[in-house]
């Protein structure tokens, strides 16, 4: 039976369930604005402190606005905070983490989008043992095999530098990024590629012309998963960088927890919102994007 | 989906007529190598006296002998428990939030957009925020001490007993809103003429959610046990930001005490013990879900 | 006393779409009605609005006589039965019908009764133990009527209960229907989209278009003397034929003349009110109405097109000048005919439809 679209809509929501119930809905909403307070509280507080000076911290009003509000912190935490043996601020780690991130992203794209579209378009003797087998890497802790892949790295000279940390993020993501390309891939029609093969495609062919010009969607959501997850790590970095190829969250960490000298909050604050930046803006401007690529990454299990 | 065979004969060459095995090549080298090869090298190493170096000797279960000596080791075991039990919370409170925003209610979005925010952040930064929250003396303690509670103690990121409770709460900040999303998309999957039969029949809200929302979400809520279960064996960097394992050692968690016996202690022996162990953690956390995955199977036949 | 009372029933979405215009229809007890119509026409939302499912903007709507329009469903002593059965699917069939009765804090061994004689009713006693996901969409469709007869509701709402089971199963389900109200006696209101459905299950049947009502009457009224060309045409199939004339008097005679020039005599036609000279009118002819021709009737000389052989029927598309014309005649009173070849019928004039093409309404 036909229905308008504003019609069926309107009968989906379970506002169904209590239209003449204004308490509930009432109640509902000063909840959820209650927790929504407690979400944003730590934003909040890493704003303000980046922004006051070090005697009004030290006055203990966590909650209160700056009464001199100033970038000062965030000039230092860029510029000149001490981040490892080099004073050099976060700058050199926003740089470092890009150059990881780049090659990580192309990498682990180009490979996993490759093999999933041959495993979904094509037949492959080992095929659906494969996926078993990446299902089983997905669930495999990095701490297994951390000190292995720290051997075969040093082995290849990649070792301690940015490029290596690349290298590991790609071998990170390959299983889940390979099961999410698969599953995509799967949905397109296989007459279109049956088409395509008729008309003189051949394997890579087949793909450029007619398999990614369809996946736009998805590419969009693997690269705001895996620029997000880049972007945050830390172990990896860690493990696998040089002190001067470190990324910006282990050049964080590193500034805030130095023993020595006095304990400047307000840089620490801001050295974090700074961190924080690039992805919260990923985030607030893809929305709905960016839900897809956290469940598309959870759900595979 | 019927895959296609690649019938491309004479008139093209190796690499076209194995295109899609070669494709899938690179993954598959990399999930032997570095994955099952991994983890293969780590169970070996365990059996093994090595320290800084790789010492081939065979000696058992020695390692695991000392593993389970160590205090830190069972602490952490404990902590692990302590958190995987703990981030229920995390699922539970996006369930909630999922319920309150179900519907077209005021501002869905937005509220959507506020719990979802945290998960965008580095857990380095999750981690470094919290501790600044739960600073005494110009943290929330402070803050709530102003207002006159004069002995209220928040303190307890330096309380052994209660450093846990504080890792918890900023793990629960953080990917609360994820489980909201996931929750969300399971309660949607719900049939509105079930809602509308459920209407007719006089039964309450709270009722359908009891006896046949949360009933219908099992799938659902299974995937989340194992996602809960798997960040908690994951977590790290949260613990380096916060807490460093401290105070004594009493917030350290599996993956932080491998990393420290790899890196800082450097004893292979015993992180690859620890890494096995975990390992085996993990499995048994796959179990339930591959049999609910035959099961589901089998009934469909 | 009726059962239940639409009264002046206004429906409007989202402020602009005006689905339900000022209906209203009285329902009494124990009638089976239907209401009928194309897809958008309104009568899901009707069954909604009566279920209180959905609000209304104007108009009252009344349940054994007391004011229901601000109630609840659940407050309307109502159940329903949904197209898609809406069964809880983590509950079995005991489990879901017993649902609601717990709900209303009856005893076990009363809901135990209860379940049981209803399952016996509907021939479904072995499945109570079974989940919905086990069912096949029959026994599905079973548990689910079960599930709204269980609560002994003066009203029993249907939405298209029928829809998603094959043909063959629908016929079954159709008589089994018209045997259960026939057994239970409660009252049915149920919507559906197919007239033969209407046609065989109702009482009474309430053709909408358009969120308004254009005929109410029995099965038998609305096939014999439908109230204008929507519900004619909707009715019946194949359905009925329309010959576009102009009415000319001559004395106490009536007569029809198309386009062509061919005249009907309508003199024995039970007018409400009597033509005006030269006035537009629409003749209806049923397919069944044609035969071979008779002493004593007007011969009509139609072209045959093409020939469709449904065994105890012939279909016969032919042309009665300029207009397309569908017979339905016995395979006797055509054997011998060829395609476009002269085929001379009569008609039956004491069953046909007369239209004033203004207004659509019958004469």
């Amino acid at each position: 039976m036909r229905i308008a679209p504003e019609i069926r809509s309107h009968m989906a929501s379970p506002n169904w369930i209590a239209p003449k119930n204004p308490l509930q809905k009432v109640v509902a909403f000063l909840v959820l604005t209650v927790f929504a307070v407690l979400f944003a509280m730590p934003l909040y507080v890493m704003i303000v402190t980046s922004l006051k000076s070090m005697d009004e911290i030290r006055m203990g009003r966590i909650f209160a606005l700056p009464l001199k509000p100033t970038l000062q912190a965030w000039d230092y935490a860029w510029n000149t905070a001490a981040s490892g043996f080099l004073n050099k601020g976060l700058k050199s780690g926003f740089w470092n983490s890009i150059r990881i991130l780049i090659p990580s992203l192309t990498m682990s794209v180009v490979i996993s989008s490759i093999c999933g579209y041959a495993l979904a378009c094509w037949t492959v003797k080992v095929g659906n043992f494969l996926l078993s087998c990446l299902l089983i890497c997905a669930f495999i802790p990095f701490q297994v095999i951390m000190y292995p892949l720290i051997k075969m790295t040093s082995f290849v000279k990649l070792y301690n530098t940015s490029f290596g940390v690349s290298v590991v993020h790609t071998i990170l993501a390959i299983p889940i990024l390979t099961m999410i390309f698969k599953n995509f891939f799967s949905s397109i029609p296989t007459d279109l590629i049956k088409a395509s093969r008729v008309d003189g495609g051949r394997f890579l062919g087949t793909f450029v012309h007619v398999v990614l010009p369809l996946s736009g969607n998805i590419m969009i959501v693997i690269a705001i998963m895996q620029i997000t997850g880049i972007w945050n790590d830390f172990l990896v970095g860690l493990t696998f960088a040089n002190v001067s190829a470190y990324p910006m969250t282990v050049n964080l960490n590193n500034i805030t927890q130095t023993q020595t000298g006095v304990r400047v909050y307000n840089v620490y604050m801001a050295a974090a919102m700074l961190t924080a930046i690039p992805p919260l803006v990923i985030y607030f401007i893809s929305g709905k994007l960016f839900i897809r690529g956290i469940t598309a990454g959870a759900l595979k299990g | 989906m019927p895959a296609l065979d690649s019938p491309l004969r004479k008139r093209n060459g190796f690499v076209h007529r194995h295109a899609a095995s070669l494709a899938v090549l690179p993954v598959l080298v990399i999930a032997f190598i570095f994955y099952f090869g991994s983890a293969i090298w780590s169970m070996v190493m365990s059996l093994t006296p090595s320290k800084v170096f790789p010492d081939m000797t065979f000696v058992g279960l020695r390692q695991y002998l000392r593993l389970f000596n160590d205090n830190l080791w069972i602490l952490s075991l404990r902590n692990l428990l302590i958190f995987a039990v703990g981030s229920i919370c995390s699922l539970v409170l996006g369930f909630i939030l999922a319920v309150l925003l179900d519907g077209k209610n005021v501002g869905e979005r937005i509220f959507r957009t506020i719990y979802l925010y945290p998960m965008a952040v580095s857990l380095i930064i999750t981690g470094l925020v919290w501790k600044w929250l739960f600073n005494p003396t110009m943290g929330l303690q402070q803050f709530f001490r102003d207002l006159g509670l004069a002995n209220f103690n928040f303190n307890w990121v330096g309380d052994k007993h209660k450093v846990m409770y504080a890792v918890l709460m900023a793990a629960v900040w953080q990917s609360a809103g994820f489980y909201m999303v996931l929750s969300s998309a399971g309660i949607k999957g719900i049939d509105s003429e079930i809602w509308q039969a459920s209407r007719i029949d006089g039964i309450s809200k709270l009722r359908m959610y009891i006896e046949v929302v949360i009933p219908m979400m099992k799938f659902t809520f299974l995937t989340c046990f194992v996602l809960i279960s798997i960040g908690a064996v994951k977590a790290y960097d949260i613990i380096v930001a916060m807490t460093n394992g401290g105070p004594g050692g009493y917030s350290v968690m599996p993956s932080y005490y491998i990393v420290t016996m790899y890196v800082t202690r450097q004893n292979i022996a015993m992180g690859a013990s620890g890494s096995t162990i975990v390992l085996l953690l993990v499995v048994a956390c796959m179990i339930p879900i591959a049999v609910v995955n035959l099961v589901l199977k089998r009934k469909r036949k | 006393m009726s059962q239940v009372s639409v009264k002046h029933v206004d429906k409007v979405y989202q402020g602009r779409n005006h689905v339900l215009k000022d209906l209203s229809l009285e329902i009494d007890s124990g009638e089976f009605l239907v209401l009928l119509g194309p897809s958008g026409c309104g009568k899901t939302t009707l069954l909604n609005c009566i279920a209180g499912l959905l609000d209304i903007e104007g108009g009252r709507i009344e349940i054994g006589g007391k004011d229901v329009t601000n109630r609840d469903p659940s407050e309307r002593d109502l159940a329903m039965v949904f197209q898609s059965y809406a069964l809880y699917p983590t509950k079995t069939v005991y489990g879901n019908m017993a649902f609601c009765l717990r709900m209303k804090r009856k005893s076990r061994s009363y809901i135990d009764t209860k379940v049981r004689e209803t399952a016996e009713l509907l021939q479904i006693s072995e499945l109570l133990h079974r989940k919905p996901v086990t069912l096949s969409g029959g026994q599905r469709q079973r548990a689910a009527i079960g599930r709204a007869l269980v609560r002994d509701a003066a009203v029993c709402l249907f939405d298209e209960p029928l829809s998603n089971l094959d043909a063959k199963l629908r016929t079954e389900m159709r008589v089994e229907l018209k045997k259960l109200h026939k057994k239970i006696r409660s009252t049915f209101i149920y919507v559906t989209h197919d007239q033969v459905e209407a046609m065989t299950l109702a009482t009474r049947i309430a053709v909408m278009n358009e969120g308004m009502f254009s005929q109410i009457s029995t099965p038998d009224d609305l096939y014999a003397r439908p109230a204008n060309t929507f519900v004619a045409n909707f009715i019946g199939s194949p359905s009925m034929n329309f010959v576009p004339g102009r009415a000319a008097l001559h004395d106490s005679r009536v007569l029809i003349t198309t386009e062509d020039g061919i005249d009907f005599d309508v003199s024995e036609y039970p007018f409400a009110a009597r033509p005006s000279e030269g006035q537009k009118v629409v003749l209806g002819l049923r397919p069944e109405l044609f035969h071979r021709p008779s002493p004593g009737s007007a011969v009509y000389r139609m072209k045959l097109n093409i020939v469709e052989p449904l065994g105890s029927t012939v279909l016969c598309y032919c042309q009665l000048g300029k207009t397309d014309i569908v017979a339905s005649l016995n395979p006797t009173d055509i054997s011998g005919a060829e395609s476009d070849e002269e085929l001379p019928l009569s008609i039956d004039l004491s069953k046909i439809s007369l239209f004033d093409e203004a207004s659509s309404l019958r004469l």
